[in-house]
């Protein structure tokens, strides 16, 4: 009985945001998954043409792969990153605060400056390339070439890695201390700690971390926008790109076919890592 | 488990939301799309009457003043003979007043220019002045006789140009001298008769004992008693120039009425918010072709506007508010646009009169707090709208991408909207497909060919761009900066180059590049990518022969081609209207440039599903009929008009003396069959453009190799049509 009444008021208290996401988010996409059937003026029924033109679109493809290869790459360095951090952070007493803060400031750093930045170091008479000169070396065209997308990661990695942090340290403070105590009593060392207690211990905070690093990534999009234009170097060239483009265009029909193929890869994506990190199943 | 499940799908579709909002940004930046002009008010509304004075149809009205008793004075005179003034109380009927009687002032001082005014015992003040040079003299002329008054600045010569008396309720005169040093305003009591103080700045407007400065570049009002002493300064959220020719004028009670060619705004002086208070199109403000003068505020309320069409066409305009008219119009009309246009508000302005009831509203993208906008963020907005059913009715596909609208069928069919036979109709279906019409260019640009009398080669020989180029790389060939040269170029082979947008014609973008590159060579343009037209750089290289080309395109073409300055014989060059290049060339002959390409400008449709679709139609056959032979004067067009014989009568009403110091002889038989031969509309891509010049740049400085600078633009336009397959 009173589990019920909890129940009752768990979804009460959700009621709000899950209204608000039934509305700003829910009715959208199910206008989305309609007009991806229809013309662009919404009125002409196309069926599922715009699916088999957008597989058929080399763009696609290319955005995709390259989307695909920058989460596949970067969620986990950061990851891993910043994980190191917050172990990094936790062992430096005192002076780990001061980390911490540091390690957020790329956070609060506004997206024209990153821009700014990248061009100061990457541009082809950037600071990067005067010491590669200076050096006797070639200079580099890191927005013109396959560098783009490493300029890419590793501003994501650098920009992200303080909020992770944050998450797993976290994670971290959930581990209970007598776990430790234990294990050292019986002789483990620290990185048999680290291995036997502290990453099991972790699964539930990886599989959050992971998700929001995910959701994070996608954002990496004005950046590279700002820097490069609707049409950056090919190995730049995201799936935001593209749907930008064709929204440009008024390309409706089949931004919104690749918008809903793309959310039903990442259902697939998250519920994966769910089962991945919690290990939980059916 | 099921909870988990729902949580991921949760998950998912915020995952996508983010994606979706990424791209969309801006929902929230200029929901409007861009700034909005409005014809509309909340309850009643001001109308417009014409009241100008029969008897001074033939005459320049030079001023409108209001006396004591309310009635509102216009003072005019024709050339070289004694002014006369009009009374009226409501602007139904004027009377003569004041009459100036003979005098030989206007012979002894046949010379100069004259100001004048009457006082509120309806004596006039006249002032006689010379631009340079000369001393000013100031006269009293009442019941006949002629009194000078001496005023200490004329006589020492200090101030020579008067642009106005004015006369306040004080009785006080005040004489505007302006000068490039903020001139100075001298006030003399009329009552007796005295020089009473000199301020060290001009006015826009004396009222009520107060004069009021306002600084052309400005934000502030500085008002000054008429003992010269400074009163108040107060900052105005005015626009530069807003009170510019003194259309404003300010009550006892500090409030400021102006107008502008948006509508009529009041302000308290050193208030920050401007209220509009009538905003139409109809009304005569708004139309660029009438010259505001003067603005006045009546005591019973009402406004009046003196401007002029011409010289001689100066009428009057009495602003009443109406609380019975319905300010609930019978339709609205959005029109949009990226930017402003005089075509369009010319448009717009005849649209309203023609159709009083419909409340026109004027969007423009790059406008007031939308003017730091992208065209990027301006054009997202917009499709935002479209695709939620809040469409203009008309859009200005200027910017927009146009063929990517058409193959979506976002635009509605217009084909026999006007009767083609009027206008160029080789120009006119620049975007028609099959029976189809989808917009229509309302004016175009035109990349030609032009040769001077006498000189060889015959420009009907040159067929191709290889041609072009043979003649371009001869010994001796003008100096430009390869900018130019690229755009006048680019808009004759882009269609090739880029046919519809959707494709790249590799051959004809190799030719191109080989092309402009031959002519950087042979010019030796490398280092220069702006014409120096006025420098130092133009002069030391002009050529020594009679047989050379000029490419590019600049203000100043004219220059290039006749003997004046350089010996061109030939020139490659955009016409982008009748008022410069054209017309200040000695040209023989004219001729597309090959490929017969033309740019045009003003594309005017109408979106599918637009609300009011019918008016849609309506204004976009008022933007070609508008293009009248009295208005082909207007200046500012930003492109040749699509209506035939425009272009003709505009240069039949050119003055002679005018035509002759310009050196025009054009064949305009020649100008008329040219347009005729233009049949492909040229890329309004700007994106695709900058890909090209990016390279292109790159490879006339030495940078890159042709066959890098191809590679480079292959690969970056590669993306561009993969994306619309």
């Amino acid at each position: 009985m009173r589990a019920g009444k909890e129940r009752w008021a768990a979804w009460l208290f959700m009621l709000p945001s899950l209204m608000g996401i039934a509305v700003f988010f829910g009715v959208p996409f199910l206008d989305t998954i309609r007009r991806s059937f229809y013309n662009t003026q919404g009125t002409e029924w196309v069926g599922g043409t715009s699916y088999q033109s957008v597989f058929a679109n080399p763009t696609f493809r290319l955005a995709a792969y390259n989307t695909a290869r920058f989460a596949a790459v970067c969620i986990p360095l950061l990851l891993a990153a910043s994980l190191g951090l917050a172990l990094m952070v936790r062992v430096i007493r005192p002076g780990g605060r001061m980390f911490k803060t540091s390690f957020l400031l790329p956070m609060a750093v506004p997206v024209a400056s990153i821009v700014l930045l990248w061009k100061v170091l990457f541009d082809q008479s950037g600071l990067i390339n005067t010491v590669l000169l200076q050096a006797g070396l070639k200079s580099v065209d890191f927005m013109g070439t396959n560098a783009a997308f490493w300029v890419l990661i590793g501003t994501y990695v650098w920009k992200n890695s303080g909020y992770d942090m944050i998450l797993w340290l976290a994670g971290l403070d959930g581990i209970s201390p007598s776990l430790y105590e234990a294990a050292q009593v019986d002789g483990a060392g620290k990185w048999q700690c680290f291995r036997y207690i502290t990453l099991p211990s972790l699964g539930a905070t990886a599989g959050l971390v992971a998700i929001i690093s995910l959701l994070n990534s996608f954002k990496v999009f004005r950046e590279a926008y700002l820097v490069s234009g609707p049409y950056p170097h090919d190995s730049m060239y995201l799936l935001q790109h593209l749907f930008n483009n064709w929204f440009h265009n008024l390309d409706i029909s089949r931004l919104c076919a690749a918008a809903v193929l793309l959310c039903g890869v990442l259902l697939v994506v998250i519920l994966l890592v769910q089962r991945l990190f919690t290990g939980e199943e059916d | 488990m099921k909870i988990k499940r729902c949580a991921g799908i949760l998950a998912a579709v915020l995952c996508f939301s983010v994606l979706v909002t990424a791209c969309g940004e801006d929902a929230d930046s200029g929901a409007l799309g861009g700034a909005k002009q409005t014809g509309s008010s909340q309850q009643g509304k001001f109308m417009q009457q014409e009241v100008t004075p029969q008897q001074m149809s033939d005459v320049v009205i030079e001023q409108l003043r209001q006396l004591p008793d309310g009635r509102i004075v216009a003072l005019g005179a024709a050339e070289g003979s004694a002014p006369k003034a009009y009374a009226t109380a409501d602007g139904a009927a004027w009377e003569e007043a004041f009459v100036f009687g003979e005098t030989d002032l206007f012979s002894t001082y046949s010379d100069y220019r004259s100001r004048y005014t009457v006082d509120n015992e309806g004596t006039w003040w006249m002032v006689f002045y010379m631009l340079e040079g000369g001393k000013s003299h100031l006269f009293r002329i009442k019941d006949g006789e002629v009194k000078e008054v001496p005023v200490s600045l004329f006589q020492s010569g200090s101030v020579s140009m008067v642009t106005d008396l004015r006369v306040d309720s004080n009785n006080t005169l005040a004489i505007n001298c302006p000068s490039e040093n903020g001139g100075k305003t001298i006030f003399i009591d009329c009552n007796s008769v005295a020089e009473a103080s000199v301020v060290n700045q001009a006015g826009f407007e004396f009222s009520h004992g107060k004069l009021y400065n306002y600084g052309l570049n400005e934000a502030t009002i500085i008002t000054y008693g008429t003992d010269g002493k400074q009163l108040a300064k107060d900052t105005m959220p005015l626009e530069v120039g807003a009170l510019y020719a003194s259309v404003g004028s300010i009550s006892s009670d500090g409030v400021l009425h102006y107008t502008d060619g948006k509508g009529i705004h009041k302000v308290a002086l050193g208030g920050t918010y401007i209220e509009t208070i009538a905003d139409s199109f109809s009304h005569a403000y708004a139309d660029d072709s009438f010259a505001r003068l003067q603005f006045l505020t009546a005591q019973d309320g009402s406004f009046w506007l003196l401007g002029r069409a011409s010289m001689k066409d100066c009428k009057i305009y009495r602003y009443v508010f109406d609380p019975n008219a319905s300010a609930v119009a019978a339709s609205t009309l959005t029109v949009w646009a990226m930017d402003d246009d005089p075509l369009l508000k010319l448009a717009a302005s005849e649209f309203s009169n023609a159709n009083p009831d419909c409340d026109l509203i004027l969007e423009i993208g790059h406008s007031g707090e939308t003017s730091a906008q992208t065209d990027e963020d301006i054009i997202r907005t917009l499709n935002t709208r479209l695709l939620t059913g809040e469409a203009p009715d008309v859009l200005i596909l200027d910017g927009l991408p146009i063929y990517s609208m058409i193959k979506q069928d976002m635009l509605t069919d217009l084909s026999g909207l006007v009767d083609e036979s009027q206008y160029f109709e080789n120009i006119l279906s620049g975007y028609s497909k099959g029976d189809k019409t989808y917009a229509y260019p309302t004016m175009f640009w035109a990349p030609v060919m032009a040769q001077k009398p006498g000189s060889s080669p015959d420009i009907s020989g040159i067929n191709t761009l290889e041609d072009l180029g043979t003649l371009a790389q001869k010994d001796k060939v003008e100096y430009g900066g390869y900018y130019h040269m690229f755009d006048t170029l680019y808009i004759a082979a882009s269609a090739q180059i880029f046919p519809e947008d959707s494709s790249v014609n590799k051959d004809a973008l190799r030719s191109f590049l080989s092309l402009t590159k031959g002519i950087v060579d042979a010019q030796g343009l490398a280092g220069t990518e702006y014409d120096k037209v006025f420098g130092v750089d133009h002069e030391y290289h002009q050529s020594a022969t009679s047989s050379t080309l000029f490419v590019g395109s600049n203000p100043s073409f004219g220059y290039f081609i006749n003997e004046y300055k350089g010996n061109s014989s030939h020139a490659a060059i955009t016409l982008s209207g009748y008022d410069s290049q054209l017309l200040t060339s000695t040209v023989e002959k004219l001729a597309p440039l090959p490929g017969n390409a033309f740019l045009p400008i003003g594309i005017a449709g109408v979106p599918t599903g637009a609300e009011n679709e019918e008016q849609g139609r309506e204004f976009v056959k008022t933007m070609l009929e508008c293009q009248t032979k009295e208005k082909s004067g207007m200046v500012g067009f930003t492109g040749m008009l699509v209506r035939r014989d425009v272009d003709k009568y505009f240069m039949q009403t050119m003055p002679d003396d005018y035509k002759k110091t310009l050196g025009i002889d054009t064949n305009r038989t020649d100008l008329d069959d040219m347009i005729d031969k233009l049949s492909v509309a040229s890329s309004t891509d700007f994106s695709l453009r900058q890909k090209v010049y990016t390279q292109a740049r790159l490879m006339y400085t030495g940078s890159l190799t042709m066959d890098e600078a191809m590679n480079e633009i292959l690969k970056n336009t590669e993306l561009y049509f993969a994306e619309k397959k």
